[in-house]
């Protein structure tokens, strides 16, 4: 769906993404994983246009460049901001964007009902921006990124700052949206999130793609052991393990064992073994 | 177009909800105008225009039109060129002289009518010297200065002539001639006259020579008003050291009519377009600001993102800040009309004049939301350089208060070529040729304003 080649930007002296290359597949849920800071805001506005490359190219479904501005009315973007008018209302905001890209005004009102329906805001419709509360503002900004039904989605940080119920609601549009046959790429600096969410992940960090695959690949190559602790009448007994099972499996015969806990590397000891540091520092 | 309409309509709708911008937008303008218009109501000038005024050393600036060629007004013309209140030029005719004063570019005009040195010469017969006053109608407040600065100097050239016994009998014996022409008089009276001005005639004979042939400068106040009081009863046809006849530059309807058409020299008629040009200003620095807004609060992405050009964008933002000026123009000329009585002596003329400082004033919010990197930056800089220019243009003190260099820097001053081109269709009267530098001016600031400013914005967003 989106391919990125040999993309690189540098401001000044620092080098945003450094000879960048992946290929996001149709249908799926794609996350950039890194710190703030490692390049995936501007990677992610080379990829809608936003930016031009100082090298390498962009291309969607074939169609060519989000330079083009017919190749950008196929993507929609939520910002990292709430890109929003805060003195229009949610109607007011969803139906300027969708004449933005042409949309007849039958179009727009159905699909502003189909959107604030998905992001569960049809009773505040009328009400100002302003009025919202942070999760509201972030589903809104994220509805008005569906407005004209774009084939790509690009969500920039968009569960940063909010209350985890409104992250678990962020989740399942995000969802919904893959069901409907969508392709999403994620940005996000929460491991959580992109290990519940992601079909695949690109670890990024400095501008340079560190890793790519889905979390089990990743967890697998880079994790290192799973850490299986067994309890007993005698105390705790401590065995790490790259195949848990077999080890369990040969465990549990023994008659003292009181319980058991398997602790499954997660992406950040994938982010931890590639760059040597934490995804929060 | 599509996306540009509807860039404009969120963006009027923006400026409608936001209250500051709704107060500079169209508050302010009308409360400026009515304040002034009351403070100047039946009184001095406003704006002025963009014309000279005033030099720098105070003088008023006077078109003089001698008709009569004569050695009497180009003695006048003398006394007035040498006159130190005065700053006097020279004008082929009467009527160039009015459209002149009319477009604000002088003061006022004096013409010497034909008879004038004639009437000069026999000023104890007859119905005295005329000359004929045009003043803008913005500086009513010189007008009565200048009503007396010119009775001044008519006394002081006809106190010379008292000085010069040569110049007196030449006065008396034009003056006998006359009255023995003349029709109208019973013989009693005549020969009262003639006996009157014999007895003078050969007074001035026996008079020393050099008792009175040295001219000094008397002051009017004094010696030439008792020769005027004198000279005024002398006979049927009385007698004024100058009789000035007042000229209106801006033509006024028949007065036979029974229309209602209001005076376009009411106060409100210059008030108003000044508030124009305020509420003009409001518009283009909220406009700037919510420019800035845009950056700053990521909506500019998503203007971006869609499938738009930065020409599409800045032209929607640029339409609705045009919209908006054109109805603050209308808003304020129907209050002005319902309120006050006045409205544009010209509603095409005066629509071109506005269409173009509308565009005018959309170029500088082009520029100054482009080169502003913030909010504070916008309005701050926005405000900072639209008040310099108003200061110098005329927007806040009138022209011919400022002094010659500043008036001559005035012609940077987009407010100065605003307030002409209003005023020219609002009460000036010009016409389409006469409003045609104000108009190109203003139209060539706002197309280059978008034009550098949508290079920047394109430029700027690309990196």
């Amino acid at each position: 769906m989106l391919t990125l080649r040999n993309l690189r930007k540098q401001f000044g002296q620092i080098t945003a993404v450094d000879d960048l290359s992946l290929e996001v597949p149709r249908g799926t849920v794609f996350g950039f994983l890194g710190p703030n800071g490692a390049g995936k805001t501007t990677t992610l506005s080379m990829a809608v246009g936003l930016l031009a490359p100082d090298s390498g190219s962009v291309e969607l479904a074939g169609l060519g460049s989000p330079l083009n501005p017919s190749v950008r009315a196929k993507i929609g973007l939520a910002p990292q901001a709430n890109a929003l008018y805060d003195e229009l209302t949610a109607t007011e905001n969803l139906t300027f964007f969708g004449r933005l890209y042409g949309l007849s005004a039958s179009d727009i009102r159905s699909r502003a009902k189909k959107v604030l329906d998905l992001v569960g805001l049809t009773d505040r419709r009328d009400d100002r921006i302003k009025t919202y509360s942070g999760g509201m503002k972030r589903r809104i900004n994220l509805a008005a990124a569906l407005m004209h039904e774009p084939e790509l989605v690009l969500l920039d940080e968009p569960t940063a700052g909010v209350d985890p119920q409104s992250r678990n609601a962020i989740l399942d549009i995000v969802r919904a949206l893959r069901d409907q046959g969508r392709t999403i790429v994620y940005t996000t600096h929460y491991m959580e999130e992109a290990q519940r969410l992601c079909d695949q992940v690109a670890v990024i960090d400095h501008g340079k793609l560190l890793a790519l695959g889905t979390v089990d690949e990743l967890i697998t190559k880079h994790g290192g052991t799973s850490l299986i602790t067994i309890g007993r009448t005698t105390g705790e007994e401590r065995i790490p393990s790259t195949d848990p099972v077999a080890v369990l499996s040969s465990k549990l015969a023994q008659k003292d064992v009181l319980n058991v806990r398997i602790d499954r590397p997660d992406l950040e000891a994938v982010f931890l073994s590639l760059t040597g540091r934490s995804l929060r520092d | 177009m599509n996306a540009i309409l509807a860039i404009a309509i969120k963006d009027i709708r923006l400026l409608l909800r936001d209250r500051m911008g709704f107060f500079f937008a169209f508050a302010f303008p009308i409360m400026t105008a009515i304040f002034f218009g009351s403070i100047f109501g039946g009184g001095g000038g406003g704006g002025g225009g963009g014309g000279d005024g005033e030099s720098d050393s105070g003088k008023i600036d006077l078109l003089l039109v001698d008709e009569d060629h004569t050695d009497g007004s180009r003695a006048f013309a003398k006394t007035l060129s040498e006159a130190t209140e005065l700053k006097v030029t020279s004008s082929p005719t009467r009527d160039e002289a009015s459209a002149e004063v009319r477009k604000g570019n002088h003061t006022a005009f004096v013409a010497l009518p034909k008879g004038f040195g004639d009437t000069r010469e026999s000023m104890f017969w007859g119905g005295g010297t005329s000359i004929v006053l045009g003043v803008d109608p913005a500086r009513r407040a010189e007008s009565g200065m200048l009503e007396g600065l010119l009775t001044k100097y008519g006394f002081m050239q006809l106190q010379q002539g008292f000085q010069d016994t040569e110049v007196m009998r030449k006065q008396v014996r034009t003056s006998l001639d006359r009255l023995r022409t003349s029709s109208g008089l019973e013989s009693s009276q005549k020969q009262t006259f003639e006996k009157f001005f014999g007895d003078l005639d050969q007074f001035l004979v026996e008079v020393p020579r050099g008792s009175t042939s040295k001219p000094e400068a008397a002051t009017p106040d004094t010696d030439a008003p008792k020769g005027a009081k004198s000279a005024s009863t002398s006979g049927p046809g009385g007698f004024q050291p100058i009789r000035i006849e007042k000229s209106d530059v801006i033509k006024t309807k028949d007065p036979a009519s029974k229309s209602d058409t209001p005076q376009p020299t009411n106060p409100y008629s210059w008030t108003f377009p000044q508030g124009m040009i305020w509420g003009f200003l409001g518009c283009s620095m909220s406009f700037a600001v919510a420019m800035v807004l845009e950056r700053t609060r990521g909506t500019l992405l998503r203007l971006r993102v869609a499938p738009l050009s930065a020409f599409q964008v800045l032209a929607g933002k640029a339409l609705a800040c045009f919209v908006m000026t054109q109805i603050i123009a209308i808003l304020l000329t129907l209050i002005a009309f319902c309120a006050f009585k006045v409205r544009p002596t010209s509603i095409p003329t005066f629509a071109v004049a506005s269409i173009c400082t509308g565009i005018c004033f959309v170029g500088i919010m082009m520029l100054l939301s482009v080169i502003s990197k913030s909010e504070r930056a916008a309005a701050g800089l926005g405000w900072g350089v639209m008040l310099i220019f108003s200061m110098i243009g005329g927007g806040m003190i009138p022209l011919f208060v400022l002094k010659g260099w500043m008036q001559q820097l005035s012609i940077i001053s987009p407010i100065r070529w605003s307030i002409l081109a209003l005023e020219g269709g609002f009460w000036r009267q010009m016409t389409p040729m006469e409003m045609l530098p104000a108009c190109a001016v203003l139209t060539t600031i706002g197309v280059v304003g978008f034009v550098v400013g949508t290079l920047m914005f394109g430029k700027a967003e690309s990196t």
